[in-house]
């Protein structure tokens, strides 16, 4: 089997995850309790008219396999109704939000990547030192730390105690005009949060780190270099940690759920405007659409993230078999 | 089976447990992670009994939103107030405690105080003061009697709090104008009539309440400040004796009437809710948090526990399955783990749970159910590889059924794993649970350490320290318990993982 036929399967493999992650979400709001019109209308009196066009509107009354056919349909075209509690568009209300999600999740990824390797290869390497020792213990807590509770503590030191970082928010209200100044502004909020969900990540990347590397140091061809004469720092950099590289880049996948579920705590605790926070305040209204959206939304950049990983992988592991 | 082979085998399963404690016992981390878990086992089984504060429901135990009682000793801390109750639950279940009262009057000849048997029920149980007045012995229109008691208050700070309480009934009332209040006197001497009332017909014994509460807005309305003004600050504003008396004046008596009026008078109390409660203070509610703090760990080892056990035990029966009968099985069951593993988890949770309404086996069950996948993956790739050794294939040849072999074979081979997988579940259910209720969709009639932090967020009180480290500082430290066990049975039960 050839590389391509090996990306074409797993394409076509997430495709059938990320239909089933569909159904689901279909299935699930199904069962919810309730329907639209109560949660729209609550406390209003509607008259049966009213109810009927209603019910029209959102094709209730169609039998359910035309129901899925169309959430299908209006999915994939990134139209996912209307909020009931602000009664705007979903897609866009997402759209606005999801930059500040991946910018919180991408900058805090990739400073515990950065750190968790630097940290993780050299603790692995000087095995059984005061450093090893500390660096694993503080990451096995940072790793244990309830996420919202270390932004809580966050939020107390850096907000209140120095009043250094703002309590909350995304932006200065107003924000400021100048284009620099907003984006050091906006830093300026991201630095608390971001922390937290750094944390977050980077006691699991430096134990993955540390724990793949001494495997990795443990193995026959690790001796034979030695006993060929190569410096140590060539043992370490060329030889193991080329081979630890490759779980290390499935780990990034793997960590994608995880990382979202920290988001949403982080952006609650830090009131983040992101999809994070909006999937919590559409939790309060029991806003259907938006939680329906956010789910597929969160899915599907998990299904995306693996098939990347999958292509990744496939051209830089020589062992793979397609 | 006869009785040697069990107890041969009996005894083989004590050397081997033996063995491998000599081996556990090698490692710190994984003693540590033990101590830890054993200290938190003997928290969450004997901690609730320390205090009888019930975690959700008992409010006002203390002040509301107070520091512990030891922060007094804190630099900074020293004007802390305990909780104080000058006069205690006065139930006057007999005449001594009558006798412990001042009883002042203008006329005594007319007023007779005495202890009567009859008492609210529902209050503190039977006993009042019963006061008579005789009108015919009376000469002016007007009398009153004044039961008092004095009690000193030696803080120089005020409480947080003051509530006083009463109960009463009377008889006969028809033809006087009676007024009934409850005053309070600083060390300065001056009164503050903190709640009145004229009764103008005979009344019933009412449904005890506190008349008076620093809190309400009634007793606020007294002060010039009106509903700003802190009663408990402005009244008890230095040390000294405090005075707190109940007073009935009667006006107008009608002295030719022959008839006789009685006043019982029961639960006459004042309780002084301090600055300061208890080993870790008081919520916005004035809940205890000690006790919130150890029923929280009842709640979170149980969740971890239970959620743990079925989520490993769906793992092995799935992986174990999956990987021995290989073929369509291993597929669908695979495909199905994969298809469960991309759907985020905590999005789905916190729908599921919203779905399902939020009660603690929801939660219990909705973790398991979605965390067994990736140890059923480690088990299957397991079974798959010990499906290949030569012992099973001469079980096999012996003629030992696919589930005989399972049984006997593959899962002793794979106990190592779930042992691993069980402590490494634990603090990931603990940290679901926790994450759940900080969102606002724990259970709300029982507490736990993310409801507590839920709390702390909710009523914006990540500035009351005291309050906020301990459930979150209980949950990273039972999760690293868990983590380190969870390390050290994994270096033991992994040879490759072996420090050489």
């Amino acid at each position: 089997m050839s590389l391509k036929r090996y990306i074409l399967k797993r394409t076509l493999y997430s495709i059938v995850l990320l239909f089933f992650a569909l159904t689901l979400n279909f299935i699930i709001f199904r069962m919810a309790p309730g329907n639209p019109i109560q949660i729209v209308a609550s406390g209003v009196r509607l008259k049966p008219e009213m109810v009927e066009r209603l019910i029209e509107l959102w094709g209730l009354n169609e039998p359910l396999h035309v129901q899925y056919i169309r959430y299908l349909k209006s999915t994939l075209t990134w139209d996912f109704g209307y909020s009931y509690n602000s009664l705007e568009p979903v897609g866009r209300e997402i759209m606005e939000r999801l930059p500040n999600t991946l910018l919180l999740m991408g900058v805090s990824l990739f400073f515990a990547i950065v750190f968790g390797t630097v940290f993780g290869v050299y603790a692995a390497y000087k095995r059984g030192s005061l450093f090893d020792l500390t660096t694993v213990t503080v990451s096995l807590f940072s790793y244990a730390l309830p996420t919202f509770w270390m932004g809580l503590l966050m939020i107390y030191v850096g907000g209140y105690l120095f009043g250094m970082f703002p309590l909350a928010g995304t932006m200065s209200r107003p924000p400021p005009l100048d284009p620099i100044m907003r984006i050091f502004d906006l830093a300026w909020h991201l630095f608390l949060p971001g922390l937290t969900l750094f944390l977050f990540q980077y006691g699991g990347w430096l134990l993955m780190m540390r724990s793949t590397l001494l495997e990795a140091l443990h193995e026959d061809y690790i001796t034979t270099a030695r006993a060929k004469g190569v410096a140590e720092r060539g043992v370490l950099f060329k030889h193991a940690f080329r081979n630890a590289m490759l779980p290390l880049v499935t780990n990034i996948a793997l960590q994608i759920p995880g990382l979202l579920n920290g988001a949403i705590l982080t952006e609650t605790v830090f009131s983040w405007r992101g999809l994070g926070l909006y999937t919590w305040s559409a939790i309060q209204f029991t806003d259907y659409p938006v939680l329906q959206a956010v789910f597929y939304i969160f899915a599907l950049v998990t299904i995306v993230c693996n098939l990347i990983v999958d292509i990744v992988y496939g051209y830089i592991d020589p062992r793979i078999q397609y | 089976m006869t009785i040697s082979t069990r107890r041969k085998r009996f005894n083989r399963l004590i050397k081997r447990a033996k063995g491998f404690w000599g081996d556990y016992k090698q490692n710190k981390k994984g003693l540590f992670g033990l101590g830890l878990l054993f200290f938190f086992v003997l928290f969450a089984l004997f901690g609730p009994m320390l205090s009888d504060n019930h975690p959700v429901m008992d409010w006002d135990v203390g002040g509301r939103r107070v520091p512990p009682a030891w922060f007094k000793y804190l630099p900074g801390f020293q004007y802390l107030v305990p909780n104080l109750d000058p006069i205690d639950d006065v139930g006057f279940g007999d005449s001594d405690e009558l006798s412990a009262w001042d009883i002042e009057t203008n006329f005594e000849d007319s007023f007779t105080v005495t202890h009567s048997t009859e008492g609210y029920e529902r209050g503190s149980g039977p006993g009042s003061i019963l006061i008579s007045l005789d009108s015919e012995a009376i000469e002016p229109s007007a009398a009153n009697i004044k039961i008092s008691k004095t009690f000193s208050w030696d803080y120089s700070n005020p409480p947080k709090r003051f509530r006083t309480n009463l109960n009463f009934k009377a008889e006969g009332v028809e033809g006087t104008s009676l007024n009934i209040r409850l005053v309070l006197v600083d060390a300065k001497r001056v009164e503050y009539v903190l709640w009145q009332r004229d009764i103008i017909s005979d009344t019933i014994w009412s449904y005890p309440e506190y008349k008076v509460d620093s809190y309400s807005i009634k007793v606020k309305m007294i002060f010039p400040d009106g509903v700003f003004a802190d009663p408990a600050h402005i009244i008890f504003n230095g040390t000294g004796e405090y005075e707190f008396y109940f007073m009935a004046s009667f006006d107008n008596i009608d002295t030719e009437s022959t008839v006789t009026t009685h006043l019982y008078v029961d639960d006459l109390n004042i309780e002084l809710r301090g600055t300061s409660y208890g080993l870790l203070g008081t919520d916005q509610w004035g809940r205890d948090v000690y006790s919130q703090l150890a029923h929280g760990a009842k709640t979170s080892l149980f969740v971890g526990l239970l959620t743990a056990f079925i989520s490993v035990s769906i793992g092995l029966i799935v992986g174990l399955f999956a990987g021995f009968s290989g073929g369509l099985v291993d597929e669908v069951s695979m495909r199905f783990a994969d298809m469960l593993l991309v759907i985020p988890f905590l999005p789905l949770l916190l729908i599921l749970i919203a779905i399902l309404g939020q009660s603690v086996l929801n939660i219990i069950l909705v973790i398991s159910l979605l965390g067994w996948m990736g140890f059923s993956r480690v088990v299957r790739s397991q079974v798959l590889s010990l499906k290949e050794r030569t012992f099973i294939e001469a079980a096999r040849a012996a003629g030992g059924s696919t589930i005989h072999i399972t049984i006997k074979h593959i899962l002793p081979n794979v106990m190592g794993l779930v042992y691993v997988s069980l402590a490494t579940n634990v603090p990931a259910a603990i940290t679901a649970e926790a994450s759940l209720s900080f969102l606002g969709l724990g259970d709300p009639s029982i507490m736990s350490w993310g409801q507590m932090l839920h709390d702390i967020v909710y009523y914006s009180a990540i500035k009351e320290l005291y309050w906020v480290i301990p459930p979150g500082l209980c949950i990273a430290l039972l999760a690293v318990s868990f983590v380190m066990m969870g390390f050290s049975l994994d270096e033991i039960l992994n040879p490759r993982l072996r420090r050489r």
